[in-house]
């Protein structure tokens, strides 16, 4: 069931009104409810690997309870590494085992050895990157004794399986969500009507921007070969704004349904494509996903405690996993470590942590300083997405080659002046709301009602007017 | 609270409903040549004497005014032979007086079937009762979910081209300002030969053995019924335009002239060929491989005496 479907427009309210005018006597109802709702939203994907949700939660359900109780240091560590070890051996078989067979073979294949190695004939389970490490972040907590674990089970699997961030997260933390889930919830007036405009600005990402520069991104990308260098440049910055519209879009409807029912879910974007350099970027974009690696990758590694050469190596393993974690194909690897070497500078030079706040805050248009800062940092990105929309790395060298040509100076091919204009009505509108939470929160609030609820309904008949056929949201596949 | 906040939402969602029942209604009354063949064929059903199938070169080839007997032009485009199958068995029986059937025999329908993104197969549901493959039950009640963008189109265009508008008759023919290319050409055939191969670059290549026999079996599956039901049917090949018949892939069109040998050895049946015939002019077509209004009434008129031969 998608986001932007007619489905989900049906199933929201009646989820909705169970939750709020039947179950609404008891949180604990509430909390059934949302799991049945969020199992037959998963259902709705694909039934067959619904299996494999409720055994991952059970599994992290059961390590929690078994780490917390055992009497022994060596106790805890058996059910500590159980858990570990089935969560990474589920996401490692379904979602890399196939490159890394392919991988061995051609390795072998360098010395003149040819084998034929199974490969996994299998769809990779919808959100299985996700709910795995939601349940590996409160596996570990329990472990480190920063949580105790949770003994009502239909809390726990509410937390690794409420339905808005289920397939694409946001990652959430145990020590955020479960004690959200544990209490009971009131209903919010101003809370609800702030998710309902969220989830419109993020359907009006995800339908009217994400999926029209995915049209065109799509177009050049399949035939980059015959494109020349301006189309290619034009067709990187189609996917950068596809993927940024497409995720963050996920991400505010994902946001906004969860604050109908009550919940305030992690922040995972941050006006990213305003960052001044690419370390502001990487505290901007899928802030879930950085901070998780952040917490239990990069700090038990050591962090930036040890040396400067301690430092680099942290930071290039969690690039590389962060590649990796999007998919098993080199072209993820190389669009991570790119992302480390345009990193590397800012930490050998102490500057990653210049620029925290929020660009030319309380200003309406930033100095020359900054905007060339963004545009800078902004390139650079586009360059990095390359990699990442990339069919493997031959399609991304020669997309690359083909930029710097002659042709780079001539008319690009596939010009499409509505959605240029598009992308600045939607360009401008992120710039205003840069100092919120996402860009409509407080839009047009010191304007007259009727003009604020036009710009509403002008949103909405964008949505309408550009809605194609319901396309899915690229993060499934990770 | 919650009721505040219920009324408002209310109040927000109404318009919005009220706009989206609108564009419903309009698209299903609007000026489309497919729900306008589907509502007379609807409505005149069992007093219809000759049915017509096919593509876009019946659809745009064949004017059932022209025709003596009480005419329902179903051919439309991208029809495939299955939803002609789906739509002549689907219907057949209440057609009481149904006495002949006009089937499109084109080079490039036998490669051609249907697959469950065809977005047309909404419309098919909603006005001739077929499911091919199961349809959204969304799409089930609003035509306008079927596909959007192509209804938002067609509303864009009628409010912004209305000068353009089509004019389709009762038959759901279109009698006037449908896309019409050789016009753009000024009907020079010197300009339409240098421009033809790169326009049917793409057009028409699919070759796909497993559609073939999937067709063969249908196109037997009506010989038969017809024959057993005293229905008479009649095959037709519609008139190209030279530049499409030199364009035409020989391993597909030596595959396809060989079934017909069959059919007609195995089956009698009644085949008229016009792919070459020497009474269309440039000035009939719209296309390499469509006729315009004036190429259809001349072939309307030629198919009606022959069937009433």
């Amino acid at each position: 069931m998608l986001f932007n479907s007619i489905n989900f427009a049906i199933f929201l309210p009646i989820v909705f009104f169970l939750y709020w005018f039947v179950a609404n006597k008891n949180y604990k109802h509430q909390n059934i409810l949302l799991l049945v709702a969020s199992y037959f939203f998963y259902a709705c994907w694909d039934y067959r690997f619904m299996f494999l949700l409720i055994f991952s939660t059970l599994l992290d359900y059961f390590t929690g309870l078994k780490m917390f109780d055992a009497k022994t240091q060596n106790g805890k560590k058996f059910w500590f590494w159980i858990s570990i070890g089935v969560n990474l051996g589920f996401l490692g078989f379904f979602k890399y085992y196939n490159f890394f067979a392919e991988s061995f073979a051609d390795a072998l294949s360098n010395f003149g050895l040819h084998v034929d190695v199974w490969m996994l004939n299998v769809i990779l389970p919808v959100g299985i990157s996700f709910y795995t490490f939601h349940g590996l972040s409160y596996v570990i907590d329990i472990y480190y004794n920063k949580i105790k674990p949770e003994r009502d089970f239909v809390d726990y699997a509410v937390f690794v399986s409420f339905f808005p961030l289920l397939v694409a997260g946001p990652i959430e933390r145990a020590t955020h969500l479960l004690p959200q889930i544990q209490r009971e919830r009131k209903f919010n007036y101003t809370q609800s009507v702030d998710g309902l405009r969220q989830i419109l600005w993020g359907l009006f990402k995800k339908v009217v921007i994400a999926d029209n520069c995915a049209e065109y991104a799509n177009m050049i990308f399949n035939d980059s070969a015959h494109q020349s260098g301006s189309t290619l440049v034009l067709g990187a910055l189609f996917f950068t704004f596809q993927i940024y519209c497409d995720f963050s879009g996920y991400s505010d409807i994902a946001l906004g349904t969860a604050r109908l029912f009550g919940v305030e879910l992690l922040r995972n974007f941050s006006f990213p494509y305003f960052s001044r350099d690419i370390a502001e970027f990487w505290r901007r974009w899928h802030i879930s996903l950085s901070t998780w690696f952040r917490d239990y990758l990069y700090i038990p590694l050591g962090g930036s405690k040890g040396g400067t050469w301690m430092k680099v190596r942290n930071t290039f393993i969690i690039f590389l996993v962060s590649g990796f974690w999007h998919g098993a194909n080199w072209t993820f690897i190389a669009w991570g470590l790119l992302n480390a070497l345009y990193f590397l500078p800012l930490l050998l030079t102490n500057k990653n942590r210049n620029n925290i706040g929020i660009v030319a805050e309380g200003r309406l248009l930033p100095n020359v300083r900054e905007i060339f800062s963004m545009g800078t940092t902004f390139m650079l990105t586009v360059f990095a997405w390359i990699f990442f929309r990339a069919n493997d790395m031959t399609h991304a060298l020669s997309y690359i080659k083909g930029i710097f040509t002659k042709s780079l100076f001539s008319m690009p091919t596939f010009l499409s002046y509505s959605l240029f204009a598009l992308l600045i009505f939607f360009i401008v509108i992120e710039w205003l709301g840069r100092e919120n939470q996402y860009a409509i929160q407080k839009f047009g609030f010191k304007w007259p009602k009727f003009f604020r609820l036009s710009f509403y309904y002008l949103l909405i008949v964008l949505i309408f007017v550009f809605m194609g056929k319901e396309q899915e949201f690229i993060y499934f596949q990770f | 609270m919650m009721n505040k906040f219920l009324v408002r939402l209310l109040l927000f969602v109404v318009p919005l409903i009220l706009l989206l029942v609108a564009i419903e209604w309009y698209i299903r009354n609007s000026n489309n040549s497919f729900i306008a063949k589907a509502k007379h064929f609807n409505k005149n059903k069992q007093n219809i004497e000759v049915l017509v199938l096919g593509t876009s070169h019946n659809q745009n080839g064949v004017n059932p005014k022209f025709f003596r007997e009480k005419t329902s032009n179903l051919a439309y485009a991208s029809q495939n032979i299955q939803i002609d199958s789906a739509v002549f068995f689907t219907n057949v029986k209440q057609m009481k007086n149904l006495r002949k059937v006009i089937f499109e025999m084109d080079y490039h329908r036998m490669d051609l079937d249907t697959d469950e993104k065809t977005y047309r197969l909404a419309w098919y549901y909603l006005y001739y009762g077929i499911e091919i493959y199961p349809v959204k039950w969304i799409n089930k009640w609003s035509l306008y979910s079927s596909n959007t963008s192509f209804f938002n189109n067609v509303i864009l265009d009628d409010f912004t081209n209305s000068d353009n508008a089509k004019v389709i008759n009762e038959y759901g023919f279109v009698e006037k300002n449908f896309n019409n290319e050789f016009v753009q050409f000024n009907y020079n055939a010197q300009v339409i030969d240098a421009k033809s191969k790169q326009r049917l670059k793409n057009k028409h290549k699919e070759f796909s053995d497993e559609a073939f026999e999937k067709n063969k079996k249908r196109i037997e599956a009506i010989i038969h019924y017809c024959q057993k039901n005293n229905i008479e049917l009649y095959f037709f090949s519609s008139p190209l335009y030279p530049t499409y018949i030199e364009n035409k892939i020989p391993k597909k069109e030596a595959r396809f002239k060989s079934y017909i040998k069959e059919l007609i050895s195995k089956y009698k049946i009644n085949y008229y060929n016009f792919e070459e015939s020497k009474q269309f002019k440039v000035t009939d077509f719209s296309n390499e491989d469509h006729l315009n209004d004036v190429g259809a009434e001349k072939y309307s008129k030629l198919m009606d005496s022959i069937i009433n031969q």
